[in-house]
């Protein structure tokens, strides 16, 4: 059955035309568009109970979301708030005002405080699964950041000094979180590999040397080619950790294969499609004013998001059947 | 009265659980081809026997008429026995069902009932040295001869054409056209005087393969299927049926991920960093075929021809198998290239990697795939033809 049905489309189209306004060239997130998108949307609240503000969705339907932010290739805090703001409504936190577009939250999986997505713009920062394998909430408003240079223009990053702030923990599971974090990232990926595979296409249809479009000739139509199947075959390790992460009678095992599967798969696929897209352009491709070097950029940092695949490759041995080696 | 789908799925059941094969019982396809093939024929005859053969084929021609549901519950049924695709995949899968659309009422009787028993096994003769992915320049002539033809020259890759006692042959009856419009469908029977049937090893060792000489072969009238001259149209239909066929049961590697994991767990090596990345990636590889085969199955809304897209699956499997047979022999070691005689499995990992270029090629190559893909799937402009309006008997051919 397809992972997507009728009302998941139309909540494509909303999206997608919403972000269709926003200034593709612009620097660091929309504040305004964030808010309509918050406002008429509630992306920001999307998969969150009705009782703690939000829409009550799920998986499914923030998938739809991921796919047009990548597709977008715009900065967005969709992915981090979506997952903080879900971590913290299972610990039972307000998440009204992260709901409303009026507190931006991100998610570190890591303690230190280094390289944290969105952390220059975000107000509340969840930390996932440290040591003791617990998730704690660090308010932002006194901490010092440094703001990083970043290869991604579209998604900013900073070193936050966490020493001397004080956390709290809350009872959220950081597996299940990790596991949605790689999941919608993987959306992402797809949204944004499918976009470059159209532009690609589109310009070997337009573009005309030695006579005729360059589609034509093998050589391009084969390079395109292979970029719809890396693109299909990782879609299909999309759908179904989106699938798995829907159903509540997916067990942790499943989701964690599914999730990890889908995060390598997707992360390839779009650093291999959007430098296939830089090729399939030509000298068009590697200018500054095109856009196929924003989704290359985007495609390598996304690559270590939220941990390198691989770090996946232990774990995902151990689902093909190699049990953990004997320390 | 009709059967419902959970009555029918016990009935398969019932049968399997008597008289099915189970994979690790059924005779090899490599080392006892013979043995394979009068297990394919009792098997299929079984079927037809206890009414579970021909499953959507109609009632009349010995089929059952049923929906596809059913096919689909009998197939989730059988995973784990042998389905003896490798042998039915071209008379069953493909043969049945050019002669169900395109076949005459006469040809329908007469042949479609002992195909689904096995009582008469099938094969293809389409390729030619001269004619591989380029088919329609095809040079078997079929030249008339009262109110038939004869026929001469040479068919290749032939699969199982020294098992079969027919095959679905194409022939030029027409060199004065284009190439895609002078060639005719016939019906051949394999023991006609002047075919002779020629064993050619494969890479492998193994002996599946033909090469078949027709030296003045009659075939007659009512031998035609379709149209005098239309012979691409029923070929086109035929290909298409192929890539349905793989993609429902694909003719995988015999060597499995899951048996490079045993291998790697018998031979110490669990702990490996190399093992373990290797092992992960082709998991991931493994997921991807398997995942993209079940959405394809359910969901067609990323083309525009549902049939093209079973051309990614075709290119996956063969990358898949690729890349686990050569990992298998990175585990396996020097073990993998030379082996005690004594010992059964000893051959497997070299087998493997010797039969992984087959999926490459075998049902269109992936050159030809990536074609396919950029035409159909991705809208393409195609390649301009400098042979497609010239008569065949004016072409560049070698």
């Amino acid at each position: 059955m397809p992972l997507y049905a009728s009302e998941h489309e139309q909540l494509r189209a909303s999206v997608r035309g919403l972000l269709g306004t926003a200034d593709p060239r612009a620097d660091g997130y929309d504040r305004a568009l964030w808010r309509r998108l918050c406002d008429e949307l509630g992306v920001a609240g999307l998969a969150i109970g009705e009782e703690q503000g939000g829409s009550g969705y799920g998986p499914v339907e923030l998938a739809v979301v991921a796919e047009e932010v990548g597709r977008a290739n715009l900065p967005s805090p969709f992915l981090t708030t979506t997952l903080a703001g879900l971590a913290l409504a299972a610990g039972g936190e307000d998440v009204g005002p992260v709901v409303r577009g009026d507190r931006l939250a991100t998610v570190s999986f890591s303690s230190d405080g280094r390289h944290v997505v969105d952390g220059d713009v975000a107000d509340v920062l969840v930390l996932v699964g440290d040591t003791a394998g617990t998730v704690t909430v660090v308010e932002l408003a006194s901490v010092v950041r440094t703001p990083l240079t970043t290869m991604d223009l579209t998604r900013g990053q900073a070193h936050l000094d966490l020493a001397d702030a004080p956390r709290r923990t809350i009872a959220a599971d950081p597996d299940r979180i990790a596991a949605l974090a790689v999941t919608l990232l993987a959306c992402e990926q797809i949204g944004g590999a499918e976009r470059v595979l159209e532009m690609s296409t589109a310009y070997a249809t337009q573009r005309v040397q030695f006579g005729r479009p360059i589609g034509s000739f093998q050589a391009v139509k084969h390079l395109l080619a292979d970029m719809l199947v890396e693109l299909e075959l990782a879609r299909s390790a999309q759908q179904h950790a989106v699938a798995l992460a829907a159903d509540p009678a997916t067990t942790a095992p499943e989701l964690d294969a599914a999730a990890r599967t889908a995060h390598v798969a997707c992360t390839r696929a779009f650093v291999r499609l959007t430098g296939d897209a830089i090729r399939a352009h030509g000298g068009i491709g590697y200018t500054w004013e095109h856009d196929a070097h924003r989704y290359f950029r985007r495609a390598r940092a996304s690559a270590v998001l939220f941990g390198s695949p691989a770090d996946d490759a232990d774990r995902l041995a151990e689902h093909a059947g190699l049990a953990r080696a004997a320390s | 009265m009709t059967e419902t789908v959970p009555a029918f799925r016990r009935r398969a059941a019932d049968f399997l659980a008597r008289q099915g094969c189970r994979h690790e019982d059924a005779p090899s396809r490599s080392r006892a081809p013979g043995d394979y093939v009068a297990a394919a024929r009792v098997h299929q005859h079984a079927l037809a026997e206890h009414g579970l053969a021909g499953i959507t084929w109609p009632a009349e021609y010995g089929g059952l008429g049923l929906g596809p549901e059913f096919r689909a519950a009998f197939d989730e049924e059988a995973a784990g026995f042998e389905t003896f695709s490798a042998l039915f995949t071209i008379g069953l899968g493909m043969c049945g069902p050019v002669l169900l659309a395109l076949g005459t009422p006469e040809q329908r009787e007469r042949y479609l009932p002992p195909l689904l028993r096995a009582d008469e096994v099938w094969c293809q003769l389409f390729s030619e040295p001269a004619a591989g992915s380029d088919l329609a320049a095809l040079a078997t002539r079929a030249t008339p001869d009262g109110d038939g033809w004869r026929v001469s020259g040479q068919k290749v890759w032939t699969t199982y054409a020294h098992q079969s006692d027919r095959g679905l042959l194409l022939a030029r009856t027409d060199p004065g056209k284009p190439k895609h419009r002078g060639i005719t469908m016939f019906v051949l029977d394999m023991a006609a005087p002047g075919v002779t049937v020629r064993p050619l090893r494969q890479a492998t060792g193994d002996a599946e393969f033909n090469e078949v000489f027709l030296d003045d072969v009659r075939v007659g009238p009512g031998d035609v299927v379709g149209a005098v001259d239309e012979g691409w149209r029923a070929a086109t239909l035929m290909l298409m049926n192929e890539r349905a066929a793989l993609a429902d049961s694909p003719i995988g590697s015999p060597v499995t991920l899951e048996a490079v994991v045993a291998l790697a767990r018998r031979t110490g090596r669990t702990g490996d960093p190399f093992v373990r990345r290797a092992v992960a990636d082709a998991y991931v590889m493994q997921q991807q075929v398997e995942l993209f085969a079940r959405r394809v199955a359910g969901d067609v809304r990323v083309g525009r021809d549902p049939g093209a897209l079973a051309s990614i699956g075709k290119l996956a499997a063969g990358r898949l198998a690729t890349q686990v047979a050569a990992l298998a022999l990175e585990v396996a070691g020097p073990d993998a290239v030379a082996w005690d005689p004594a010992d059964p499995d000893g051959e497997l990992w070299a087998y493997g990697e010797l039969y992984a270029p087959s999926l490459s090629i075998a049902g269109g190559t992936e050159q030809i795939q990536r074609t396919v893909l950029g035409e159909r799937v991705l809208g393409l402009p195609r390649e301009p033809q400098t042979d497609r309006d010239v008569p065949f008997r004016d072409l560049r051919r070698g």
